[in-house]
């Protein structure tokens, strides 16, 4: 699972505006208070806005793709599986009464709570699920992020109307993340696909894919396309009642504009670019607003380079490791990234390995070393590397891929380029955009790539990035082959036992490392702000909209509620890293 | 002239398109599931958008749907181009033609009143302010303005067409609604019209002014409003249009930069937004809409033309 | 022609013009009087300030000139004599096309390009004389008729485009005629057209002048157009009023420098000229 570098600021080098210098700080900690159990307090009228970068394409959830798609799946839909705040799977009570595996994890029956209803007050039975897990693995119906797993998945019967059988293709360790896949309603789209087997080619698919009839919380109310999308309180909803009587999401592309409309009170919540975080969010028009918070994310951004042999200086294990020494990670965090970033260790979070580990050491003298017992040595005349070959000298040089549009990585990109010419390395740099970057990795034809990944909730996801069988038809665009680590993989998604799956992940981590297919940088964290009244966040490794309860749980006060007293910035400040997980 | 002059840029812009590196199978991935895209699911999608045909037969059979006026599907949200095409093009054409009105209404007044001081201090600082203007990108302006009035004091929404609760609203508030909304992005739109046109037609107006008939008018008896308004505006008329005839189109086609800025759901967004996604059938419909508009405005140019000036008509 | 009466029709006396501050003056103490219904020619070289001296009668020189002496319009008796120096614009204007009328050198230039021809006389008509839409209409017409051009309806619809330089010029005439004026200043009316329509736009200015007893000023570079229309000559050489004389006056040994050379050039010209000076005086 993966998000790359992609913030889209259209505006680029729009004039930074300094709001004053102010450097009075709120406390923080009031948007963390969780949703309390006396409804009284609450103003259960509210109407909360939200910032949407741009529209999604779909709200079928079968469809749905992006993490803009995504952010409105646990207010539309009710799932019988959710992500809790720390991505850990969970069983959805509201919506499942019981499920096990069974037959050593080959199989799995699901009981469904009584009375489940949709939207439009139709029964939601087993064979609704059933339907869905037949359209999400039908080729004619473009599920992708659906599909992944499902597949895993060889038959699905309801054995009556309340109850699902799941048998699996393999007892496997993930086979509970198989069966978290999005759920429609049959009586909706059964008629309508007799004639769009694509389920979005014809008219009636489309409206049924835009006016969503769901069963969560919230409803489809208003969709006015390019600017706003109007989610209302769905009032027989039968689950606990959500705070907020409506959710308007403004379409908002420009981080800049978001942030000015934050400002003027317009917009309850954003994300923040790093620049914005440390140099616009610091005044007192943006303390009269609101907070920003950070916490951590399982994002890192990283080099991956090409181990095909397109660069044969690319192919040694040695001169990627060389490589990764002569990352400055501590300068890239303190001057693209405003210090807000960590030094990266590894691509999988400390949750799926055993402990801490060290992001490499920036050390020139030792990549140096590496590079001459490589065989690529300085050369006198200019100080460039080359290797002798029987076909001649070759220079020690590659050519970076960056995606256009981002603000940071010509920044990273001349840190690295700065510190590889002292060793006489050449690299240049080539900006494509997102769709031609991502072809030319999908063809193998780059040298080295900066992109970023989002780890999923399970560590078998980076199977995708670093298995063999990935190599062809996944995204190993590096090209990485390791029989070690295809074992240890296979091995990994077998295991259940939880501290020995850490183990072996671990070990996965480590060898990969050694072998240095990617070079990780730094690890990104969520960056966001929220407004005064804002309460009830919680931050996931996937920032506060992506997790169970996320939206669901947060609130307003009753009470116009005093701002709060202004603290000193040294005061309770949600800044930390380790410590930024929603209390 | 005008079908020949249609099918090229269309063809070109077609093969363009798709010979561009990029695909839409490529350009559409995002977010936590795959930002990056497996082989196996971009084969899918190629498939999926039918991607597989050659380039030529793909034009023809596109090209036979849309003299049926069937301009296909979009790729990103599988609604009907010219659908997505609409909602987004009067957003366009109320802030464009608006400002448009509004700024020949400002122009002609102001250029008149320069020309005919030419020299004096109201023409020189007028042609200094719109030189100054014309300078100032209109990010910067609308920024400032964004800035003052909508956050400093709150006096005016910035983002987006319409409020929420547009649609419960009844009509009048509904209309001013929209016009408040459309004042901020409108005087962006607004001022380098202005700015571009002032000297433009000042300086039309000043080589009117100098002919031989307008000497002879005042000759004649004629006061100086009777020689501005009836021989001197009419002339400036047709130099006027030729001009419009090439800014109008320009300025249908929305402008991305403002409309990112303002939220503003126009022509401008859908197309950055289609390139980027790689969404074909979009980006021809909208070079269809565009190739329309410029040739429709340049006939209707024409024919203004033609209506202002016997010279014209027969020539 | 009339006899003259006692005052004279306009009056110039001591008219200097100066573009510039510092250059030279392009009119210098011209003086001179032109009775009712009486045609002079005042002739002179190309630059020598004839068209200066017809735009300062109007007072259409740029806002830049410096103008000096006085211009006494007596006008036909209607109103006070008043010296057109010292007047407000507001009264200028009522001067100008009512009670002084111009014709143009450059003569389909002088129309404008966007109005029916019709339109423009009715226009004037209108102006001066108050008249309504209709009325104005057709007094346009009936003066298309005076200056001797066919089918008037027809011509009324025309664009000035679509005129020959010829039918300019009469349209011109008609324009100046509108407002019933009492003099029209001529300026080298006819110096861009050929001797054959030359001749014929001049018996046309004649014929119309005499008939409605206008005065006119004809401004020229060529004594033998002087010859044609006027009855006394005045020669203008840089700037300064260096003769005035009838026009049978001309052989006078008594000749400013100016005028001889100015007739001995007419001498040198083709003998068409003759032919039509002969037929004409």
């Amino acid at each position: 699972m993966s998000c790359r570098l992609r913030t889209i600021p259209i505006l680029v080098g729009l004039l930074a505006f300094p709001y004053g210098a102010g450097t009075i700080a709120f406390g923080t900690e009031r948007v963390f208070d969780a949703l309390p159990d006396d409804r009284t307090l609450v103003d259960e009228g509210a109407t909360l806005r939200c910032r949407l970068r741009s529209e999604p394409s779909s709200f079928n959830p079968i469809l749905m793709f992006t993490a803009i798609d995504a952010q409105f799946d646990y207010l539309l839909w009710d799932r019988p599986f959710v992500l809790n705040d720390r991505l850990e799977w969970t069983i959805n009570p509201r919506v499942v009464e019981s499920f096990e595996f069974n037959d050593n994890h080959l199989s799995a029956t699901l009981t469904l709570e009584t009375d489940l209803r949709w939207q439009d007050d139709v029964p939601l039975t087993a064979a609704d699920i059933v339907f869905s897990w037949q359209r999400i693995l039908d080729d004619n119906v473009l599920a992708r992020k659906a599909r992944h797993g499902t597949d895993q998945i060889v038959q699905c019967v309801a054995v009556n109307p309340m109850q699902v059988r799941f048998t699996f293709k393999d007892a496997l360790a993930t086979n509970r993340w198989s069966v978290d896949f999005p759920i429609i309603p049959k009586h909706v789209y059964e008629p309508l696909m007799n004639d769009d087997s694509t389920m979005q080619r014809s008219d009636g698919c489309v409206r049924a894919n835009r006016h969503p009839v769901g069963n969560g919380p919230y409803r489809l109310t208003e969709w006015a396309s390019g600017e706003r999308i109007v989610l209302t309180r769905w009032d027989d909803y039968r689950g606990p009642k959500p705070a907020f009587a409506k959710i308007v999401y403004r379409v908002i592309s420009d981080n800049n504009a978001a942030l000015l409309a934050f400002e003027a009170g317009e917009i309850d919540e954003m994300s923040l670019a790093p620049r914005q975080y440390a140099e616009d969010c610091v005044g007192q028009r943006f303390a009269s607003r609101g907070v920003k918070v950070r916490g951590e994310q399982w994002t890192n951004y990283y080099i991956g380079w090409n181990t095909r042999g397109s660069n044969s200086f690319l192919t040694d294990p040695r001169v990627r490791r060389a490589l990764g020494m002569s990352v400055n990670r501590p300068l890239m965090n303190g001057r693209v990234f405003f210090g807000l970033f960590r030094e990266s260790s590894g691509f999988f979070p400390n949750a799926f390995t055993n402990g801490e580990r060290r992001a490499t050491s920036f050390n020139l003298d030792l990549a140096a070393k590496l590079l001459d017992a490589a065989g690529w040595r300085v050369s006198d005349d200019d100080g460039r590397r080359y290797r002798s070959t029987d076909v001649g000298k070759v220079r020690a040089g590659f050519v970076l891929n960056l995606v256009s549009g981002s603000q940071t990585s010509p920044h990273v990109a001349d840190i690295l380029r700065s510190d590889l010419a002292k060793l006489g390395i050449e690299m240049k740099t080539q900006t494509l955009e997102w769709s031609v970057f991502n072809e030319r990795n999908l063809a193998h034809e780059f040298d080295a790539f900066l992109s970023a990944w989002t780890c999923g909730p399970d560590p078998d996801e980076a199977r995708n990035l670093f298995h063999s069988n990935a190599a062809d038809t996944g995204r190993n665009y590096v090209g990485y082959k390791n029989p070690k680590v295809d074992a240890l993989f296979d091995e990994g998604v077998r295991e259940t036992d939880a501290t020995k799956r850490a183990e072996i992940y671990d070990q996965i981590e480590r060898t990969i490392v050694e072998d240095e297919p990617c070079t990780f940088l730094v690890e990104a964290p969520t960056l966001w702000a929220f407004g005064h009244r804002v309460r009830g966040v919680t931050l996931s490794p996937r920032g506060p909209l992506h997790s169970f309860p996320g939206i669901r749980g947060w609130w307003t006060p009753n009470s116009p509620d005093p701002m709060g007293t202004p603290d000193p910035i040294d005061g309770p400040m949600q800044t930390g890293l380790p410590d930024s997980d929603a209390p | 002239m005008t079908i020949p002059t249609f099918v090229g840029i269309v063809l070109i812009t077609f093969l363009l398109i798709h010979l561009s590196p990029g695909s839409p199978a490529s350009g559409t991935a995002g977010g936590f599931g795959d930002g990056g895209i497996s082989s196996v699911d971009h084969d899918r999608l190629r498939t999926h958008f039918e991607l597989d045909a050659p380039l030529l037969s793909r034009f023809g059979r596109w090209l036979t749907r849309v003299i049926r006026f069937d301009f296909g599907r979009s790729f990103a949200d599988g609604r009907p181009v010219s659908q997505r095409i609409l909602e987004r093009l009067y957003p366009t054409l109320l802030v464009t033609l608006v400002t448009i009105m509004i700024g020949l209404c400002i122009v002609i007044p102001i250029a008149s009143y320069a020309a005919l001081h030419a020299g004096k201090h109201f023409d020189r600082i007028i042609l200094g302010a719109c030189v100054g203007f014309y300078a100032i990108p209109p990010y910067i302006v609308g920024m400032v303005l964004i800035l003052i009035l909508g956050v400093r004091f709150e006096w005016l929404p910035f983002s987006g067409l319409t409020s929420e609760g547009y649609s419960e609203m009844r009509l009048w508030q509904k209309f001013v609604d929209i016009i408040q909304h459309s004042v901020l992005i409108g005087c962006c739109f607004l001022y380098p019209l202005v700015a571009y046109l002032v000297p433009f037609v000042r300086a039309t107006m000043l080589s009117v002014l100098n002919e031989d008939f307008v000497r002879a008018a005042f000759a004649r008896g004629l006061t100086k409003r009777q020689v501005v308004f009836r021989h001197v505006l009419p002339n400036t008329l047709g130099p006027l249009l030729t001009v419009m005839g090439l800014i109008v189109p320009a300025v249908l086609g929305g402008s991305v930069v403002l409309e990112v800025m303002f939220a503003w759901p126009g022509m401008g967004r859908l197309l950055y937004e289609s390139i980027h996604d790689r969404d074909y059938p979009v980006i021809m419909g909208m070079t269809v809409l565009s190739a329309v508009i410029v040739l429709g405005v340049t006939l209707v140019v024409d024919l203004l033309h033609a209506w202002s000036d016997p010279r014209v008509r027969y020539a | 022609m009339k006899t003259a009466i006692e005052q004279p029709l306009i009056e110039v006396t001591d008219l200097s013009v100066r573009y510039k501050r510092g250059q030279a003056p392009v009119l210098r103490d011209v003086s001179f009087s032109m009775n009712c219904g009486e045609s002079i020619a005042l002739v002179g070289d190309s630059g020598c300030g004839k068209s200066t001296l017809a735009m300062s009668l109007m007072r259409l020189l740029p806002a830049d000139a410096a103008v000096r002496g006085s211009i006494v319009f007596r006008g036909d008796g209607e109103f006070e004599p008043m010296d057109l120096m010292g007047v407000d614009e507001r009264t200028m204007q009522a001067v100008r096309g009512k009670h002084i009328a111009m014709v143009f050198q450059n003569s389909v230039g002088s129309l404008d390009p966007v109005m029916r021809v019709g339109n423009q006389i009715a226009e004037v008509v209108r102006v001066t004389q108050g008249a309504d839409r209709s009325t104005a209409h057709k007094m346009a017409i009936k003066l298309i008729e005076r200056v001797g051009l066919p089918s008037p309806q027809r011509l009324a619809q025309a664009w000035p485009h679509e005129l020959s330089g010829g039918m300019a010029q009469r349209v011109g005439l008609a324009l100046a005629l509108a407002g019933n004026p009492s003099l029209i200043i001529a300026d080298e009316p006819t110096s861009a057209m050929d001797a054959n329509v030359q001749s014929q736009i001049l018996e046309v200015f004649r014929h119309a002048c005499r008939q409605a007893g206008v005065a006119l000023l004809l401004i020229t570079h060529d004594i033998c157009v002087a010859q044609a229309l006027a009855n006394r000559v005045c020669v203008l050489d840089r700037g300064s009023l260096v003769d005035n004389r009838p026009i049978d006056k001309l052989d006078s040994p008594s000749c400013h420098a100016a005028t001889k050379r100015l007739v001995d050039a007419a001498r040198l010209k083709s003998k068409a000229f003759t032919a039509i000076a002969g037929k004409m005086v």
